[in-house]
């Protein structure tokens, strides 16, 4: 590579070495370029930014080193060079720390001050939580959703940022009373601040189940208990089931409930079991879920009204008028099997 | 005329750091322009992705065409080289021919760059419209400069050549002038990756 001639006593490169250092800067921008442009789902992203940041560096060393010659050259020059490049750097970690750092303890001072509004708003049962405030400091989010799940009277808070990779990451969730005025609790997790008008309508609803109004009531602590006792080995506490194995009732049961024939089915299912091919959310699950016979009618209407109305379910339910107990009794004894249960199942065009 | 004497004197005598002190100086430079881009680009990353309305980098953002303009930047590296290399051999027509070439290539990269902002204007992108496009304008803008600054260095060189006759002895001044051509092509290659690579990874 180096270079015998060179006037001011320069080992310098030869044009073939320059040539071909050209060719690999080529090569590695294509390479950058399609990795982007036939972006391939195994790579994670993780892998995928670090792999462009080794490649990345690679280019900025080959320049560096070769076509600016510091490899070859004075050791003075690579020592002014180096010192900015970690000025530089440095300036970078400490921007990044600034800032960073700045908004995570925000979100700390808020978290940290909790049982606030169980004591406020004379609530008995903060649900094991503390209340975490919904961290102001985050001024690029807003809020996105308000969810209730009816039963715990949690809210889950998205704050949303534009850009949808971000959304996902910012999500909290915090208990609130069981008792007490839903919407000062939640005026009070805002500080007071004003309350986003979706708040009134999840707070309408949430007040309907948890406080027992006419025509929506079930019995939600029975529903949870039973689910908890009986279901959620398999299809989990948050309605997920295990992919491949249990179905999610998540974002699902609702559907079932809302078609003709729905209401039959849930009971029959847990009454007799499944047993049989049946496509749920995307993937066919050919599996047995056991009957449950042995719950009473009151343990299988509140276990279903509870899984109709979680998870997310309750903003799918076109209507809801809880299963009754004496719904469940007219469909015992039918003495069927887990295969005839499942036939009884209506089809569905969503999910 | 004196004061060409007089930097001549400058230029080839010798130092205490006994090297020669307009590289020196351009090093130094670079060295705090390193910390200048190193500002501008983790200002890019710290705002990045807090804009609350759009156009949003995903949107706006041509890869494919970013990759070809970088490839003529780095190709005009390439060049450098071979420019700085013929002057070192007293091949004139050589040096003038790859001289013009950088020269010819950095203005095809401001081509790209122009075209590029215009079309994020029509875009609704302005340098206040949102966090990106102040921290994204004001970063490939600083830089665009920068390469314009390059190009009229390279062609004052060009001119200087048939004013002036030059040789290799002249060579220090191209050496200098590539060293900051060279420095803009690997700030590009930092921009390509965070601001352009990273955003669809
Ligand atoms: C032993 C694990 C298990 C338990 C416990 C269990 N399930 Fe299931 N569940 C399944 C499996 C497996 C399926 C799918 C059956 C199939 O493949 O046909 C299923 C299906 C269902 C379905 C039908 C979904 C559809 O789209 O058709 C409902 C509703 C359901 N379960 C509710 C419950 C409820 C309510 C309970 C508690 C009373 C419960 N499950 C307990 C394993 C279980």
């Amino acid at each position: 590579m180096s270079d015998p001639r060179g006037n001011h006593g320069h080992r310098g490169s030869s044009v073939a070495a320059y040539t071909a250092i050209a060719l690999i800067l080529g090569a590695i921008t294509f390479v950058e370029f399609a990795v982007i442009q036939w972006r391939l789902d195994w790579i994670s992203t993780g892998w995928l930014v670090f792999g462009l940041v080794v490649l990345s560096v690679g280019k900025f060393w080959l320049v560096v080193a070769f076509f600016m010659h510091l490899k070859d050259d004075e050791n003075t020059y690579s020592g002014f060079f180096t010192i900015g490049m970690v000025f530089a750097l440095g300036t970078f970690v400490a921007l990044g720390f600034l800032f960073t750092v700045g908004s995570v303890s925000s979100v700390w001072a808020k978290a940290n001050a909790p049982q606030e509004i169980a004591s406020e708003t004379g609530g008995h049962g903060a649900a094991g939580g503390g209340g975490h405030g919904i961290p102001k400091g985050i001024p690029e989010a807003t809020l996105a959703n308000i969810e209730s799940d009816g039963y715990s009277r949690s809210l889950t808070v998205l704050l949303d940022t534009p850009r949808p990779k971000d959304h996902e990451a910012i999500q909290i969730s915090f208990p609130l009373p069981e008792t007490g005025d839903f919407q000062l609790q939640v005026a009070s997790l805002f500080g007071g601040a004003g309350v986003p008008d979706m708040v009134e309508d999840t707070t309408t609803a949430d007040r309907a189940f948890a406080q027992g109004e006419p025509g929506l009531s079930f019995d939600t602590e029975l529903g949870l208990e039973t689910f908890n006792t009986t279901c959620v080995a398999c299809h989990q506490s948050t309605g997920q089931g295990l992919p491949g194995a249990f179905p999610p009732l998540v974002e699902h049961a609702a559907n079932l409930y809302n078609v003709e024939g729905g209401r039959d089915y849930l009971i029959s299912a847990v009454l007799y079991g499944l047993q049989g091919p049946v496509e749920i959310a995307g993937t066919t699950y050919n599996s047995v879920m056991a009957p449950w016979s042995s719950l009473s009618d009151e343990q299988v209407a509140a276990v279903l009204n509870y899984v109709v109305t979680s998870w997310g379910n309750r903003e799918l339910l076109t209507e809801f008028t809880p299963i009754s107990p004496d719904e469940v009794a007219a469909l015992r004894g039918q003495g069927l099997s887990g295969a005839q249960a499942l036939e009884l199942r209506p089809s569905l065009e969503g999910p | 005329m004196s004061g060409s004497v007089a930097l001549e004197q400058v230029e080839h005598q010798p130092h205490r750091t006994g090297l020669p002190d307009l590289k020196l100086i351009m090093w130094l430079f670079l060295a705090s322009d390193c910390m200048f881009f190193g500002t501008l680009i983790g200002t890019y990353l710290v705002y990045q992705g807090r804009s609350l309305e759009g156009p949003f980098p995903a949107d706006v953002l041509d890869i494919p065409v970013t990759t070809v303009s970088s490839f003529v930047l780095l190709m005009s590296s390439f060049l450098m080289v071979l420019a700085l290399h013929a002057l070192r051999k007293d091949d004139i027509p050589r040096f003038r021919l790859w001289t013009f070439g950088v020269a010819f290539f950095g203005s095809v990269f401001l081509g790209f760059q122009v075209f590029e902002f215009s079309t994020f204007a029509l875009e609704g992108l302005s340098l206040n419209q949102n966090l990106f496009g102040s921290t994204f304008f004001v970063l490939t803008g600083t830089h665009g400069i920068h390469v314009t600054v390059g190009v009229l260095m390279l062609l004052s060189i060009l001119i200087l050549s048939f004013v002036k006759p030059m040789s290799s002895k002249d060579a220090i001044f191209l050496e200098v002038t590539g060293l900051y051509w060279h420095f803009v092509d690997i700030v590009w290659i930092v921009i390509f990756t965070v601001v352009y690579l990273v955003e669809f990874a």
